[in-house]
């Protein structure tokens, strides 16, 4: 069982002091790794994907009951919103039935001596009980075709918007991946309604399709006029000025250097010699 | 997996289409009185009360219950949700609901 005693040492090798109850963890750096080590495998499944229990529970799983696809990818690490149905506090987990009005799933979060020591006292603050809708974060397992979720944290969301913006997430994610990026290619199924292009807004202006960075995307126009020209110039660490940037392309300066700043600022460029002159940040080389 | 229970995200316009199903409605509740509650949920909806349900005027409330043969509701568990509540994010998650369900639920 690779969820287990990774997780345990590191609870003992820090405090608990900092954090915050059974909900609190954050990340564990051992769970975030492929349970297979050397294996290389595609970095893309090591982000963290918003989905439905439903999906979890229609998920693909591919033999091994620790890896499982669906939308014709794999995924690891996974996160969900629902309500508690059932808490028992186990020896060494917590056990949560959640329901998320899509299906119900199983839900262990592993605890050790210490934090069992505060639930039991009492003392474990914002520990989740019955019908407390909280946000899960960990990953799916299998055992004897029973499906579970092994988490690193189960926290009580702050704010009950987190949930409607939890479902549209994963409807955007479920469709990124089933029909393309909305604008590339596929223009039918992005902006028909409202409610769609508003989702997509962030995403879609402006996007060029398959190859653009995707931060790019979320830049203003001007910034994005901006390195699509830095894009055209000869590539070279000393970067081009802001002066002129803004003639080459016939801005007035001070938008000019707005949109450089945005570009520095969402990592697309780096400042070379001054903080008005620019280069292409480019991760690949 | 049929066995899975499953209570979809509606609002008014889908009481017809799922009667005497269990389902989720968020709405703002804008009437109270003895057994019943009207909550604003893209439409007017009625909500047959239990006992524990103690509902706050003007907040927006989760209602998990069963649609009646009348298009009311009969509550099973409610949440509050607070008088911050984004009405419009959560029409649009019915609406994603309904619209990619394969994602959120199976046809019965």
């Amino acid at each position: 069982m690779d969820y287990g005693y990774g997780g345990g040492n590191q609870y003992n090798n820090t405090s608990y002091g900092g954090q915050g109850g059974a909900g609190g963890g954050g990340f564990m750096p051992g769970s975030q790794t492929s349970p297979s080590g050397a294996k290389t495998r595609d970095f893309k499944d090591e982000s963290v994907r918003p989905i439905t229990i439903k999906q979890l529970n229609d998920a693909q799983d591919m033999g091994n009951q620790t890896d499982f696809m669906m939308d014709g990818k794999t995924f690891k690490t996974i996160t969900f919103i629902g309500q508690v149905r059932k808490v028992a506090i186990l020896e060494t987990h917590i056990r949560y039935s959640i329901d998320d009005g899509t299906g119900v799933m199983e839900v262990k979060k592993w605890t050790d001596s210490a934090q069992k020591d505060r639930i039991q006292d009492g003392s474990m603050p914002n520990l989740p009980s019955q019908d407390d809708y909280v946000k899960v974060f960990g990953t799916l397992k299998a055992f004897n075709d029973k499906r579970h979720v092994g988490a690193n944290f189960v926290r009580k969301i702050d704010d009950p918007n987190e949930i409607p913006h939890h479902f549209l997430e994963a409807t955007l994610v479920h469709l990124q991946l089933t029909r393309g990026e909305p604008n590339a290619g596929n223009g039918a199924t992005a902006g028909q309604n409202g409610g769609d292009s508003a989702m997509y807004d962030g995403y879609s202006a402006g996007a060029g399709g398959a190859g653009m960075n995707p931060k790019l995307a979320r830049v203003s126009e001007h910034a994005r006029q901006v390195y699509k020209f830095l894009e055209t110039q000869p590539q070279g660490h000393e970067g081009l000025n802001v002066e002129v940037i803004a003639q080459a392309i016939n801005l007035p300066i001070n938008v000019a250097k707005r949109a450089g700043d945005e570009l520095q600022d969402a990592g697309l460029t780096f400042a070379t010699e001054d903080d008005g002159t620019w280069a292409i940040l480019n991760m690949d080389i | 997996m049929d066995s899975v229970p499953q209570t979809p995200r509606i609002n008014a316009r889908y009481l017809e289409a799922f009667k005497d199903h269990t389902v989720r409605v968020v709405g703002k509740v804008t009437d109270l009185r003895g057994n019943t509650a009207t909550i604003e949920a893209d439409g007017p909806i009625v909500v047959q009360l239990n006992r524990e349900s103690h509902l706050q005027l003007n907040s927006a409330v989760e209602v998990v219950g069963k649609v009646n043969a009348d298009l009311s509701i009969k509550i099973m568990l409610f949440t509050d949700f607070g008088k911050n509540f984004d009405y419009a994010a959560m029409d649009a998650v019915v609406d994603a609901t309904h619209r990619y369900k394969e994602i959120f639920y199976s046809d019965t």
